[in-house]
């Protein structure tokens, strides 16, 4: 006996009206022909009252045309004041309460539809910063893998350094390891997706501003953008020197990669726990210049690794390196 | 208690509601199952005194009540886990920050070996 909208299923029930007595009084029931008509004016979602006691005829359905106004109405302002509501039940045919009723419905009807709405959103949005992050996950520990290998390089080194023709062959080792450093670097200094990146509707109520203050903290790691401490371009406003800024106007960071077009702009600033190596803007003019002219776009490109040793071709990289760099 | 209105025309004098005891019956009955067969219907309802149409009436409205709670609370806990999550993933991104420049130094000071 569920979404009684047929008359079918009806009819066995208006079979036996008035049978018990004591069903007529407490509840008021009368069957009617009409009230065939009422239980077939369940609501959409077929709600009705839970007492189901009532006379007959003052439950008709709304008609189409009637609730079509109504919706339109709804959808310029969900709520109603005493002029729009007297207005409406005027133009309408209705009692003006009728109209503050279905307006009460509509309320809570649509509130559970956005409800619905706003959860399908989070839950994608959350689907998708969970593959991020695993993502990132990966990406660290190739980066940790990386730096232990090439520590290991360096430990090599320090042994062999003074017997030359295994300096040669260390250099063709490293150079094989460096550019698959470089190539790793490469791939891992592009833009990491953030969850600024998820295109977060805006949710309704509160939950969408959490959400959204959420995701402007996420968006923009620094306001200090200004003092990145990182190598350094020597000169930003140099064509070949100058890292591509970030679409957003973040400003250059030399260090890592920000693809032109990236849509999100990650602030890539970090500290160097070690204060002798902290070169901020300011500090390098003090200190040794240690600039590294980075080709545009790619750290290190994949060709370009190559001519990094080799004396005939100018490397692509240049940098200048203290003593005590290392 | 609060009942749900239809779009349907109606007088709010004739609208009876059940009495605290009705509804607790009606209430236990529901957290056992959610959809009620015709026979324990037509027995609850000449239990409590209703009839089988209002009691039938009132788990299909308790079952739309019950699945927007679900619902809010689904969306309260979905909304936690994300934002620890993004609290992590955050975490997580400047950790790799730190790490490239690891690689750099290490690859800049291998590098520098053979200058």
């Amino acid at each position: 006996m569920k979404r009684l909208g047929s008359s079918s299923s009806l009819g066995a029930m208006i079979i036996c009206p008035n049978t018990t007595g004591e069903h007529n009084q407490g509840n008021n029931h009368v069957y009617t022909g009409e009230f065939q008509a009422l239980l077939e004016g369940l609501d959409e979602e077929g709600c009705m009252e839970e007492s189901g006691g009532h006379m007959a005829e003052k439950k008709r359905r709304l008609s189409v045309d009637q609730v079509k106004a109504l919706e339109k109405n709804f959808e310029v302002e969900n709520k109603l004041e005493p002029e729009r509501k007297a207005k409406l039940a005027q133009e309408l045919g209705l009692q003006p309460r009728q109209v503050a009723v279905w307006f009460q419905n509509r309320r809570a009807r649509w509130k559970t539809k956005q409800l619905e709405r706003d959860y399908g959103i989070l839950k994608a949005n959350f689907d998708a910063l969970k593959h991020n992050y695993e993502t990132l996950q990966l990406d660290n520990e190739t980066l940790l893998k990386e730096i232990r290998e090439l520590k290991s390089k360096l430990n090599e080194d320090g042994a062999s350094e003074s017997k030359v023709c295994v300096k040669e062959e260390k250099i063709v080792s490293e150079t094989d390891e460096k550019c698959k450093a470089a190539t790793t670097l490469n791939s891992l200094t592009k833009c990491d997706k953030d969850a600024s990146d998820l295109h977060l509707e805006n949710l309704n109520g509160t939950n969408g501003i959490i959400s959204a203050s959420v995701f402007t903290d996420l968006k923009d790691g620094s306001s200090d953008s200004t003092d990145s401490s990182a190598i350094l371009n020597e000169d930003n406003n140099s064509p070949t020197a100058a890292i591509s800024s970030s679409a957003s106007g973040v400003s250059p960071h030399p260090f890592l990669d920000l693809q032109n077009g990236s849509s999100s702009s990650m602030a890539c600033t970090f500290q160097f726990s070690d204060p002798k190596t902290n070169f901020t803007r300011d500090a390098h003019k003090a200190y040794q210049p240690q600039f590294v002219r980075i080709e545009e776009h790619n750290f290190f490109g994949d060709e370009s690794c190559s001519t990094f040793f080799s004396d005939d071709q100018a490397p692509t990289l240049h940098w200048y390196c203290p003593e005590d760099w290392n | 208690m609060n009942t749900t209105s239809s779009s349907v025309k109606k007088k709010m004098k004739n609208k009876i509601r059940f009495s605290d005891e009705q509804i607790r019956c009606l209430e236990t009955m529901f957290d056992s199952e959610t959809k009620i067969e015709s026979k324990k219907k037509v027995q609850l309802a000449r239990e409590l005194g209703l009839q089988p149409r209002q009691v039938a009436i009132w788990f299909q409205n308790k079952r739309a009540r019950w699945k927007s709670k679900l619902l809010e609370r689904d969306y309260s806990i979905l909304m936690d886990n994300y934002k620890s999550l993004a609290s992590r993933f955050e975490v997580l991104k400047k950790e790799k920050q730190s790490l490239l420049v690891q690689v750099i130094i290490q690859f800049y000071s291998l590098l520098n070996r053979h200058v």
